[in-house]
């Protein structure tokens, strides 16, 4: 499943009604289908707001696949977001310190965070002016 | 999403929210909130029943609104979360932070 949308906020609402619609294809249960979305929502919005500071109508190439897993058995769920903007490597932003106080507690990071704790595998790779962002997931039915 | 409140004859403020809270509209929540965290002193009951979905845009939106309420003394307890919410504010660590009845 490939979903091409450019650089703005409310295509991101497109990007949550393609998350629901192959989720259901694929039988995914409803918190599955939450976690898809909020990881697609972390990963793009990312994208639509820090990677092209100054140029709007850029375009953000999405791929979604989920298919059998021969080796481990369930099946593998991938991601991958590629954009032409700044070169950018989420992978190295800091995780939030989970144990500070109310006061302490900083908001940033959490996007990142949230992604590697769903996912199985996040990599990042410029590739010929390409920001490549890919996600695995295996996901093993009772 | 969709965000109501209004004050009981106690002064207790008895919040709603429903749909979902995200990168699209956390603005518009922000916004929603804001005479919330005018310095007064507010004692809130949320209640996120009909919440759906967050995502990292509404936990920072939920994280200002929290630390304004406790800044002027007042408190902010959340009622009826969804498992799936529930498991986005233990994975972040906000359920120590919040009081989630």
């Amino acid at each position: 499943m490939e979903l091409i949308i450019h650089n703005q906020v409310s295509d991101l609402d497109i990007v949550h009604q393609t998350v629901d619609k192959v989720a259901a294809e694929w039988g995914f249960d409803d918190m599955e289908t939450m976690r898809f979305n909020l990881v697609m929502e972390e990963a793009v919005s990312n994208v639509i707001l820090y990677a092209y500071p100054r140029s709007e109508n850029q375009e953000i190439n999405i791929l979604m696949s989920y298919d059998e897993n021969p080796g481990t058995g369930g099946h593998i769920l991938k991601i991958v977001i590629r954009d032409t903007g700044m070169e950018f490597d989420p992978t190295r932003q800091s995780s939030p310190d989970l144990e500070q106080s109310l006061e302490e507690r900083r908001i940033g990071g959490l996007g990142i965070y949230l992604i590697k704790n769903y996912m199985d595998t996040v990599t990042y790779q410029r590739i010929d002016g390409f920001n490549v962002l890919s996600m695995t997931k295996v996901i093993t039915k009772q | 999403m969709e965000f109501n409140y209004r004050a009981e004859d106690s002064g207790l403020i008895k919040a709603t929210i429903s749909g979902r809270l995200d990168t699209t509209n956390a603005e518009d929540f922000g916004k929603l909130i804001a005479p919330l965290m005018d310095g007064a002193k507010y004692d809130i009951e949320f209640d996120t029943a009909d919440l759906e979905y967050i995502s990292s845009s509404g936990l920072r939106m939920m994280l200002t609104l929290l630390k304004s309420v406790k800044n002027s003394g007042g408190s902010l307890k959340i009622m009826n979360m969804r498992p799936a919410i529930r498991e986005v504010f233990d994975m972040t660590g906000f359920s120590k932070l919040f009081n989630i009845q």
